[in-house]
Formats: structure tokens, C-alpha cells, sequence
């Protein structure tokens, strides 16, 4: 059979239509199954099967509510992640840490406490300086060290302007009581928060936020920043969240609520 | 005194004595050439051809590995946790046939895997 270009453009335009028809209807068809599947609504829900720019992950923090002296959320970081415990503070691993601030030029101002970590940055200088492509930014805005590529150099450490980064400065054995569903760690590596992304992954909030809101004061919020009727975008729209140092042009993904 | 030839043989000798002295001592059946015996904790299936995966599975983990750090797009059984659950004990398996070929992958330095 031979096509002449009118028949030719037909069965083009057919064909395109029908490509457009079928995935309308899996977009409709994928909404429905994602909702009826669940009893219980996951705490996180990520969109398909792998990390995708629909989502764009980040956590709000209200300093009123964070406790003076919990460290709930350091905790349970440590736990979940294997983090261990270095004596020397220079050594120390910390992928999350409660710090100590005193706002500067205001009189009688007091000391407050706040939890710090990796604010997953949208413009990672972390990720720009790294010479091996390990520490990159996830297509859903998680920013990631790939220990298996990592040499160790320590770049990263020194362009992240909020310290987030630390260095395994030794040897480390595994221990009995350690979470096993989390590889552990290896002398030569450089590692910081990853927004417990195993756990997002399958449909879990970060370690620290679940251990703040059921041990601590529900102070971190965690959360979809392209879903406009999640949580957290709600909190960003309506109250004076701030990220630290914007100035910087990192744009955070962490924003806190009373600074 | 030897001959010339005389010495030459005596030098063949020799030469090919480990080969003789091997063959008497200990036959064909040396437990250094001996293929390992693997302990298939769970008979069944692997998660892809047997004979594909004793020739491919390393390339297939780092595969997965790509997959599942950068991507995101986690498999259960064709990574650790999957090798994990049928192969149990490293010493029984995997490390039987690494011992022989003398490779030490560096992966159990991070990933949790009994010996
Ligand atoms: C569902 C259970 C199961 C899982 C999961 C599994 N295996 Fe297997 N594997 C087996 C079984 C059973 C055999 C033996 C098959 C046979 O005898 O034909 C086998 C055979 C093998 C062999 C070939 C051994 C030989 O005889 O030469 C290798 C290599 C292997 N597995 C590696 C792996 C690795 C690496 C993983 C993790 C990615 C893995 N397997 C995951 C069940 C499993
Ligand atoms: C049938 C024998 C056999 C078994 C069983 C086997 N391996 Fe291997 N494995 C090999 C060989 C041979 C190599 C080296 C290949 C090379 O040098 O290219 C290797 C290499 C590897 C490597 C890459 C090492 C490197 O440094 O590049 C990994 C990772 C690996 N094996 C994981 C496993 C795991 C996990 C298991 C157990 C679940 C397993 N292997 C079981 C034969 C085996
Ligand atoms: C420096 C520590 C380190 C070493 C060494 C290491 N890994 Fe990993 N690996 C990790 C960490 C940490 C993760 C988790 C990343 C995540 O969850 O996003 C991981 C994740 C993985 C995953 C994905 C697990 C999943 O959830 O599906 C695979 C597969 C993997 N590694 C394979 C390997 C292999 C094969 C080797 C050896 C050749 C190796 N790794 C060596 C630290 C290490």
C-alpha cells in the first residue's frame, strides 16, 4: 500500500491524538489508584516509582516551639542513621545539631536554641565544587552525597556556608544495635543529612520530624513544597518563614518560623 | 662424565620436576584447583539466570546502585536486601568464590552482611 501525504498527515494526527488521549487518561486513572490504595494516608507521598521533579521536598521549623534542652530529634537521627559518637568536637559526625543563637544588635535579646542541619539547597554550592559529581541534587530537590563515588576531598565541606557537612575522620565498625536497613560508613568520606531519603523513598517523614512531633514539641514540619495545599507550602504562604541568610543565594529548603 | 644429551635430560628433569611431583602427591583433585562449593541456602531461583548472574553480578549491583542512589528507584530483591534474604551468610557464599578468584569487594565496609 502506498500513502499519499494527505492520508500520511491523517494517521500522524491520529495517532498523536490518541497519544495525548491515553495519557490523560493514566494521569486520571493513576490519581484514582493513588488514593484508594492506602488505608492509612503516608505520611509522604512521592509521585511514581522514583524521584521526580514534581516533588520538591523541605521541612518548616517554628524556633517558639522548639524545646530548650530536647534533643529529640538529634536522637533520633543518630539512631536511624548509625551516626556514631566521636569525643572530640572537631571529629564529631553530626548530621543534625541544635545550636545556640543570640539575635546580634538587639538589646537584652536571649539566647535561643534551634536544630540546624542540611538545608537541601536549590542552588547547592556543595554540589557545584565537587570534582567526582558525588554530592548532587536529586531530581526532587534532595541533595545527595554518593559515598560510592566520593574521594574524600573535602570541597564540599568547605562551600557550604551553613556547616553542614562533616568528615570521617576514622575508622568505624559496625555495632550489634545498628538499623541495617542503613549502610554505615567508611573512613575518606564526607556525609551530612540526606532527609532520611530511604524513608521518603517509601512513603516515611524524615527520622528527626516524626521523633519531634511524637517525643518533642511538633516544632519541624515536613513536606512538599510543590503541593500548594500541603502543610508546609501553607505555613511558607501565611506566616514569616524565613531561610537563613538568603543573601547567600542558596535558597534553602529549610525555613523557620520566629527568627 | 655426562654427555651432552645426558645433560640436557638431567636438566629437563629438572625443569618439569613440581609438574611430576604434583601429579604423584596429590593427583588432579588439589583442593587449590578445586571449584568452590557454594551453599544454596534457599533452593529455587536467583532473581536472573544462574549461569548470567555467576558472570554478571557485579556489574548488575552497581547497575542497581546507580539506579537506586540517583534515582531514586529502589529494587528489593536485585539489591543487598535481596541477596541478603536467600544467600544469608556471606562465608557460605559469596565469599566462597571471591577467596578463589581474590577479589574483596569493599562493599561490606558500609553494607551490613553477616559473614
Ligand atoms: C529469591 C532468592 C534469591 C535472591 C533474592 C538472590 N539469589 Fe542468587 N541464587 C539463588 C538460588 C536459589 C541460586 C542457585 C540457583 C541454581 O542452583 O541454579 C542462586 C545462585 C546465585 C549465583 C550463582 C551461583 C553459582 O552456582 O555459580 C550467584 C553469583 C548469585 N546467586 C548471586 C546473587 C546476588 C549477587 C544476589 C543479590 C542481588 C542474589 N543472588 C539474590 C537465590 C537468590
Ligand atoms: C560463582 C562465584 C561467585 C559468587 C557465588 C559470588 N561472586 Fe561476586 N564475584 C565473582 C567474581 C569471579 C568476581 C570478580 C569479577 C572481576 O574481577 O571482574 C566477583 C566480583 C564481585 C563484585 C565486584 C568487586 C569489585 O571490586 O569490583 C561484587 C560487588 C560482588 N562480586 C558481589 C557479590 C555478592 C554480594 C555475592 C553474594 C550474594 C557474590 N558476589 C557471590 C564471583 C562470585
Ligand atoms: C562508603 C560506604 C559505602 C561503600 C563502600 C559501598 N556503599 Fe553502597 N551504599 C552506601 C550508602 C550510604 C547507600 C545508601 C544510599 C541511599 O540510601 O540513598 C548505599 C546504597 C547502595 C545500594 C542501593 C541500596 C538500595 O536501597 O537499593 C546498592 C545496590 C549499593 N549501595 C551497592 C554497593 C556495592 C555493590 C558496593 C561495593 C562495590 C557498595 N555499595 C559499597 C554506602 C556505601
Amino acid at each position: 500500500m502506498a500513502l499519499d501525504r494527505r492520508d500520511f498527515l491523517t494517521i500522524g494526527g491520529l495517532i498523536a491524538a490518541g497519544t495525548a488521549l491515553g495519557s490523560v487518561g493514566s494521569a486520571f486513572s493513576h490519581t484514582a489508584s493513588g488514593h484508594e490504595g492506602h488505608e492509612a494516608e503516608p505520611a509522604v507521598k512521592r509521585t511514581g516509582d522514583r524521584a521526580s521533579s514534581k516533588n520538591k521536598w523541605g521541612m518548616v521549623i517554628d524556633i517558639e516551639k522548639c524545646g530548650e534542652g530536647c534533643d529529640a530529634c538529634v536522637r533520633a537521627c543518630r539512631k536511624e542513621n548509625n551516626v556514631p559518637h566521636f569525643d572530640d568536637p572537631k571529629l564529631d559526625i553530626h548530621w543534625i545539631r541544635k545550636i545556640t543563637f543570640k539575635q546580634k544588635g538587639v538589646p537584652g535579646a536571649e539566647e535561643r536554641q534551634m536544630p540546624a542541619m542540611c538545608f537541601h539547597c536549590e542552588h547547592p554550592p556543595c554540589a557545584h565544587v565537587c570534582p567526582v559529581a558525588a554530592t548532587f541534587k536529586r531530581a526532587d530537590g534532595i541533595v545527595l552525597v554518593d559515598k560510592h563515588r566520593c574521594i574524600g576531598c573535602r570541597y564540599c565541606m568547605i562551600a557550604c556556608p551553613y556547616k553542614a557537612r562533616s568528615f570521617v575522620s576514622m575508622h568505624v565498625e559496625p555495632k550489634p544495635g545498628d538499623n541495617r536497613d542503613v549502610p554505615v560508613r567508611m573512613h575518606g568520606v564526607v556525609e551530612k543529612c540526606n532527609f532520611c531519603v530511604h524513608r521518603i523513598d517509601s512513603g516515611e517523614e524524615p527520622a528527626c520530624v516524626e521523633s519531634c512531633r511524637k517525643e518533642g514539641n511538633g516544632a519541624m514540619v515536613f513536606g512538599d513544597f510543590n503541593d500548594r495545599a500541603s502543610k508546609v507550602s501553607e505555613m511558607v504562604r501565611t506566616s514569616r518563614a524565613r531561610r537563613i541568610r538568603p543573601d547567600l543565594g542558596c535558597d534553602p529548603q529549610v525555613f523557620y518560623m520566629g527568627i | 662424565m655426562l654427555t651432552r644429551a645426558g645433560s640436557v635430560v638431567v636438566f629437563l628433569a629438572v625443569l618439569a620436576f613440581p609438574f611430576f611431583y604434583n601429579l604423584v602427591s596429590t593427583g588432579y583433585s588439589s583442593s587449590a584447583t578445586a571449584q568452590p562449593q557454594l551453599k544454596i541456602a534457599k533452593p529455587g531461583k536467583c532473581v536472573e539466570d544462574t549461569a548470567w548472574m555467576r558472570k554478571n553480578h557485579m556489574k548488575m549491583l552497581i547497575h542497581v546502585r546507580e539506579k537506586a542512589v540517583r534515582e531514586g528507584v529502589r529494587s528489593v530483591d536485585h539489591s543487598f536486601h535481596g541477596c541478603i534474604n536467600c544467600h544469608p551468610k556471606r562465608e557460605e557464599f559469596c565469599n566462597r568464590c571471591h577467596d578463589y578468584v581474590g577479589v574483596k569487594p569493599e562493599c561490606w565496609n558500609c553494607h551490613h552482611y553477616d559473614l
